[in-house]
């Protein structure tokens, strides 16, 4: 039985690994796919964890983790790891239950594998472990800090090692809830739907994330302790309700909890029961029999409003718009303007950039459907580079004048207006043309830019941001500095960063004009 | 209606079109025929200005690719090989969307669209087209192009994925249409449709046009005076030899 799934396996792992290793890796990875593969996902974990875990460990006192909390009889050790682990549990399941659904609605090779003489639970496991690799950070940490639980109360190489079989076998656990979440939910969720699930979970998982930094954080103001503070917490997290408890206790000692590895066992054979009639294929809409009224609402700009609809439907694109103005706001009205700007300019930037990334992409799926579209290839770029340039720029020059209104009317607040919509103009550009260098991407946007890309705009970014508005800013609170670096700082700086800009913009838009004619046998 | 003059177009050192001469009059269906790999899509793409040529001219409603590009594209419909179309668009929004980019006629456009609905039962213009199956998006397709009632229309490979109603209405149509004055310009690998639809017929292979005319006409052409044509088309490009590999397999 288990030989078709090694079949699929391995030759699932050579198809993957064609298609993502680089020529240096040719060889390996067609000769020893499965090796390939394993190398690939471990590759990570191993080059994050081991420092990760020396870090943590010797940054933390073992005898204070081993005392007994002043309420109830659990240990400073308990409530960390349990409190950490729980977080973790929740954020993994959040995350990779739905990229797991989607995974399956998105395997272009799914219809093919259905007609193949193998068991549904094989195929289910194989795409599990095709998007494996996607988790395999969340997975390092999680095993990790059994590990280092095993070796505080057990002591020793040995514990470390009991600790890291017990997270492994907790893993195993979360993987197969996960997947059988998936399954049901598979049952119920459209690939569409499932997408943006992912994509919503994703980011609202960063989200708690933040949350919990900033809810554990001791409070300065108060002078409350932690342990006060997570108080609260403590009989919720080390509630042997939570499966990780149990997992906890038999490292602690307690062989009853070896109970607890019974459902890793058992767990197959209701994934097995609940997909035996799954077809793992994206069903067509049931949203049918509306009948066909129209009511037609012309646009004198209908690539403005097709775009400004796609992007609106990004799955991202409410955090991508949040997220840089929460952050500024936070800044700013803290009275630190020029953090503000700076943080806000450093991530619309590469937002900007991703933005026409992913509305180009949207017409490169299509290719060449848009060139038979009675207009200039240039039309199809335009809006592209009006929405997040004015939807980032407009957003900006709001808060800054709010700012102004409400708190310092500083000209710098108001010179920032222009600056930095200027800045996220070239940003777009520069997007477009990192883009346009290779259509062929990715329709993950994960994998949309690599990362020497990202590297490359924000490079760009800091560079535009900093020369433009941080050094005068800078050398303007400077009292003690020459009067010419002071010229140099305050005049000279900001006004070549902007014909820099300028100049960059003109050059890029004739580059994209290019790129988009050539690109006719995409 | 439409018209190419040496058509021709290189992909580095590969040839795909070797300078095609052909011409589709109106109230024609012209069917292009080819096997896999002959330059049909490519030949299309260039009439419909998706793709440049490396020479030669088009022409269609007697004006010039090169110097009215976008005139030429709002007066025809393109049914491309491949329904592909923006998957977080729900189907009203996307016929919506070519209606405004087309400028077409709003009243008589709505009518024939709830018309165009019904025929080919497009009920699901609520859903987003990424829950879409093939067909559905083909249909979708064929109604956006249809809807807009253009003069000349270029289908490749039109039926496939429709089912047997939706392709039969499609077919009604595209001879109504040409009874009408336009002019169609189809691929197809169903030598059966094309036999019954077209009025003239071309055949490309390996990037030449080997054979143009009515089916009659072709016929004359067949040394071993084939009359149907898949026999015909099969012996033009060379690939009637079967009786070796049946008897190998």
């Amino acid at each position: 039985m288990m030989r078709d799934f090694f079949v699929l396996l391995r030759y699932s792992t050579l198809n993957m690994a064609r298609s993502r290793s680089s020529r240096k890796f040719g060889k390996f990875s067609s000769s020893s796919p499965l090796l390939y593969a394993l190398t690939m996902t471990l590759l990570p974990m191993v080059a994050f964890g081991i420092p990760l875990y020396f870090i943590f460990s010797s940054t933390i006192n073992e005898e204070i983790l081993l005392q007994v909390l002043p309420y109830g009889s659990v240990r400073i050790v308990d409530l960390l790891v349990s409190s950490m682990i729980s977080t973790m549990t929740v954020l993994y399941l959040l995350s990779s239950t739905p990229m797991f659904v989607y995974n399956l609605f998105d395997s272009k090779d799914m219809e093919m594998l259905l007609t193949l003489p193998v068991r549904r639970l094989h195929i289910l496991l194989l795409k599990v472990l095709e998007s494996l690799s996607l988790s395999s950070i969340q997975l390092t940490m999680l095993i990790l800090i059994f590990a280092f639980y095993g070796n505080v109360v057990m002591g020793g190489t040995l514990g470390l090692l009991c600790g890291f079989a017990v997270g492994i076998a907790f893993w195993i656990l979360m993987l197969e809830i996960s997947i059988l979440l998936a399954a049901v939910l598979s049952r119920f969720m459209g690939r569409t739907i499932a997408r943006r699930v992912a994509f919503v979970a994703y980011f609202v998982s960063v989200m708690i994330w933040v949350l919990i930094i900033n809810t554990v954080k001791p409070s300065a103001d108060t002078g409350m302790d932690v342990l006060e503070k997570l108080k609260d917490y403590t009989r919720l997290l080390t509630s042997v309700f939570w499966p990780h408890e149990w997992f906890l206790k038999i490292l602690d000692g307690n062989a009853v909890f070896l109970a607890g590895l019974v459902p890793v066992f058992m767990m197959p054979i209701f994934i097995n029961r609940i997909i035996g009639n799954a077809d793992f294929l994206s069903r067509p809409s049931t949203k049918r029999r509306a009948k066909p009224s129209f009511e037609w609402r012309g646009s004198s700009f209908p690539l403005l409003k097709k775009d400004i609809m796609l992007w609106r439907r990004e799955p991202q694109a409410m955090y991508m718009l949040a997220y840089p103005f929460i952050m500024a706001a936070i800044f700013i009205f803290q009275g630190q303007p020029l953090s503000g700007t700076i943080i806000f300019v450093a991530i619309t930037g590469l937002y900007a950039a991703v933005t026409i990334g992913l509305l180009l992409r949207h017409e490169m799926l299509l290719w060449p459907l848009p060139r038979t579209y009675p207009v200039k290839m240039w039309e199809l770029v335009i809006p592209k580079i009006l929405i997040p340039t004015f939807g980032f720029g407009v957003g900006y020059a709001l808060l800054a004048i709010l700012y102004y209104v409400l708190k310092d009317r500083s000209a710098f607040t108001l010179v920032s207006i222009p600056l930095v919509l200027l800045i996220i103009f070239s940003c777009t550009l520069l997007g477009a043309r990192i883009f346009l260098k290779n259509p062929r991407r990715s329709k993950e946007l994960r994998r949309m830019l690599n990362p020497t890309e990202m590297l490359i705009i924000q490079a760009f970014v800091m560079s535009w941001a900093m020369g433009s508005v941080g050094l005068p800013t800078i050398f303007i609170k400077l009292g003690s500095v020459s009067e010419l670096w002071k010229v140099l700082g305050v005049y000279v700086s900001p006004a070549g960063t902007v014909i820099w800009m300028i100049f960059y913009s003109i050059n890029a838009i004739k580059r994209i004009g290019t790129a988009l004619y050539r690109m006719e046998n995409f | 209606m439409i018209k190419a003059r040496k058509l021709r177009k290189r992909f580095g050192d590969l040839e795909a079109v070797k300078g095609i001469d052909l011409t589709v009059k109106p109230g024609e269906i012209y069917g292009f025929l080819g096997p896999n790999g002959a330059g049909k899509t490519t030949t299309i793409r260039m009439l419909t200005g998706s793709l440049k040529p490396t020479e030669g001219e088009v022409e269609v409603l007697g004006m010039n690719m090169r110097t009215h590009e976008i005139e030429i594209k709002r007066a025809i419909g393109v049914v491309p090989d491949e329904p592909k179309l923006y998957e977080n668009l729900r189907g009203r929004e996307y016929l919506e969307f070519i209606m405004n980019i087309y400028r077409v006629p709003r009243r008589e456009t709505l009518k024939r669209l709830q018309e165009l609905c019904e025929a080919f039962s497009v009920d699901y213009l609520n859903a987003f087209i990424g829950e879409y199956s093939h067909g559905m998006k083909q249909k979708l397709v064929v109604v956006s192009v249809l809807m807009r009632r253009p003069r000349v229309i270029f289908l490749d490979e039109p039926t496939v994925g429709l089912d047997a109603r939706s392709a039969k209405i499609l077919k009604l149509l595209l001879r109504k249409y040409a009874d009408e004055g336009g002019s169609i310009f189809m691929t197809t690998h169903v030598l059966e449709v094309a036999e019954r639809m077209c009025d003239r017929i071309g055949i490309i292979n390996k990037g030449i046009l080997i054979a143009e005319g009515t089916l009659e006409e072709l016929r004359k052409l067949s040394k071993e005076g084939h009359e149907n044509l898949e026999d015909l088309f099969l012996e033009l490009t060379g690939q009637g030899e079967f009786d070796e590999i049946i008897n190998a397999l």
